[in-house]
């Protein structure tokens, strides 16, 4: 089996607070990886780093055979293979939810906008988010919010999903559907998703998971 | 999954009724009475302010130095014509400042050490036309630049004076785009750089148009000022409503033309000054409701 995720030995201090102490972590193609730690022990920041949204002081990330954390890459290329769902979801305020959907498609993508909305509006309806289309992200609830947001990664098609306590406003039968619909994207395309810790619930999809103590040396599989 | 979503409970709370609790008074019986009570204060505050001037020693003089009717009457056509000329000048500012203080904060808050030249630039820039009094950048501009007698260069004093003022405001009006910019949260570029938009894009589509909605109220802040120092541009001998105003008045030794200019001047300044209080409270309205959702 390839791994589609390489980490090795990732450092990443904030000032004098290092949070991440060399994070060794591999991922398969389709699988489903889920990260539990304390609050404050860095999972966020990961997900971050692997996206590229924040520098790391040492050690490499390797996407697909090829080391994305290397000088002179592209970084908005790498961008568009890996979807992020945040942990607060930072939706776009002044967009309607068809248009925080649309805007990575039609602007990274170089989809037309009629493209862009078909894939978005059919991921909407497969979220239960039909008829707010045409709503703004203020105007939802939290759970509405978080799964724009997930529609929002999605429609990227992206090879690797991070979620970010993916399922933390979700009710449970949500959380059920949501977690269906990763997975069923994580067999049929090459997807590889990330659970970070919520609760207990998340773990049921996930094929691993991994404990992320704070300032851990290594990650292992539970 | 979508039942849920339908069959949603009616809870009592929620809804536009519910909001309007936490929201202003209603203009129910005490409004009423507010508004009675104010026109009654305001009335009686003026009334003795005009009482105290109409009884002052020097009124009859300066009532008729300033207050003359049949000058008033005679120069009014005249000085409202030359006041087009400062409508122009401040429309056509008004745009030009728009796109280039946009530009200059864009330049400011380009990433990386490579643009570290043109952020300085962009600074000195700001700190420059703000520093500088704008009288003497309108001095400068137009006897200095026109007396180079660079070929096809303009000469007119009205294009320099126009140019002064572009130049003054935008470094101002930068200053407030810059500070919109920097007011939205940077998750919001988070998200859209993780999408793969560029610095560009993640400016143009999502920063922008959040910072830009922020800063309307300051920016017509600084567009009443804009209104104003066009007079400034007489300084060149530009005949406007100022310069009108000087010539009548000499003409006819009465300070009332001045008169006549002010309030052109308050006629289209009063209302840029309620429409930014209306839009302040719209804004204001807006984030109280959005914070409720
Ligand atoms: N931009 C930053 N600057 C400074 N410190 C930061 C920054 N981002 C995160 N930190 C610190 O890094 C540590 C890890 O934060 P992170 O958000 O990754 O935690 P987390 O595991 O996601 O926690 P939670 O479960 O509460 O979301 C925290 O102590 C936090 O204060
Ligand atoms: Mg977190």
């Amino acid at each position: 089996m390839t791994a589609a995720l390489e980490i090795e030995a990732l450092h990443k201090s904030f000032g004098n607070l290092e949070v991440l102490r060399g994070i060794d972590l591999e991922l398969a193609e389709h699988e489903v990886v889920c990260l539990i730690g304390a609050s404050g022990s860095g999972k966020s920041t990961l997900l971050r780093c692997v996206n590229l949204l924040e520098p790391i002081d040492a050690g490499r990330i390797v996407l697909h055979g090829a080391v994305i954390t290397a000088g002179g890459i592209d970084v908005n290329r790498v961008r568009r293979g890996i979807g992020i769902v945040f942990q607060s979801f930072n939706l776009f305020p002044h967009m309607s939810v068809v248009d925080n959907v649309t805007l990575g498609p039609r602007k990274a993508l170089g989809l037309s906008t009629s493209e862009a909305e078909v894939r978005g509006e059919e991921l909407l309806e497969r979220f239960g988010l039909a008829d707010k289309r045409d709503e703004y992200p203020d105007r939802l609830s939290g759970g509405q919010q978080q799964r724009v947001a997930i529609v929002r990664a999605l429609a990227m098609q992206p090879a690797l999903l991070l979620l970010d306590e993916v399922t933390s406003a979700l009710d449970r039968a949500r959380r059920r559907s949501a977690r269906g619909h990763s997975r069923a994207r994580g067999r049929g395309n090459d997807d590889a998703h990330r659970d970070p810790r919520d609760e207990l619930r998340p773990r049921r999809g996930a094929s691993r998971v991994l404990p992320r103590r704070r300032a851990d040396t290594r990650g292992r599989p539970a | 999954m979508d039942r849920k979503d339908r069959a949603r409970p009616p809870l009592a709370l929620t809804g536009s009724r519910g909001s309007r609790i936490l929201g202003t008074a209603s203009p129910g019986g005490s409004g009423r009475r507010a508004v009675v009570v104010a026109t009654i204060s305001t009335l009686v505050f003026f009334g003795l302010i005009v009482l105290l001037v109409v009884n002052a020693a020097g009124w009859p003089d300066v009532k008729h130095a300033f207050f003359d009717r049949s000058i008033f009457e005679e120069s009014f056509p005249e000085i409202a014509r030359a006041f087009l000329v400062n409508v122009k000048i401040f429309l056509i500012a008004e745009v030009f400042i728009l796109v280039f203080a946009l530009f200059i904060a864009v330049l400011r808050g380009l990433p990386g050490p490579v643009f570290f030249p043109i952020r300085a630039l962009a600074t000195v820039y700001t700190d420059l036309f703000r520093g500088i009094p704008t009288i003497l950048v309108i001095y400068i501009l137009g006897f200095g630049v026109t007396a180079l007698q660079l070929p096809g260069v303009p000469v007119s004093p009205l294009f320099w004076g126009a140019v002064a003022l572009v130049l003054v405001y935008s470094a101002y009006v930068s200053e407030v785009y810059r500070a919109g910019i920097e007011s939205v949260h940077p998750s919001q570029a988070a998200a859209a750089r993780s999408l793969g938009l560029t610095h560009g894009q993640t400016l143009r589509f999502v920063v922008i148009p959040q910072a830009v909605r922020r800063v309307i109220p300051p920016l017509l802040n600084d567009f009443i000022g804009l209104q104003k120092d066009t007079a400034l541009v007489a300084l060149l001998g530009v005949v406007e409503a100022f310069r009108q105003s000087q010539i009548d008045v000499s003409a006819t030794f009465n300070y009332t033309p001045y008169i006549c200019t002010a309030i052109l001047f308050i006629a289209i300044t009063i209302p840029m000054a309620r429409f930014t209080d209306w839009l302040i409270a719209r804004d204001k309205r807006r984030q109280q409701a959005g914070r409720m959702a």
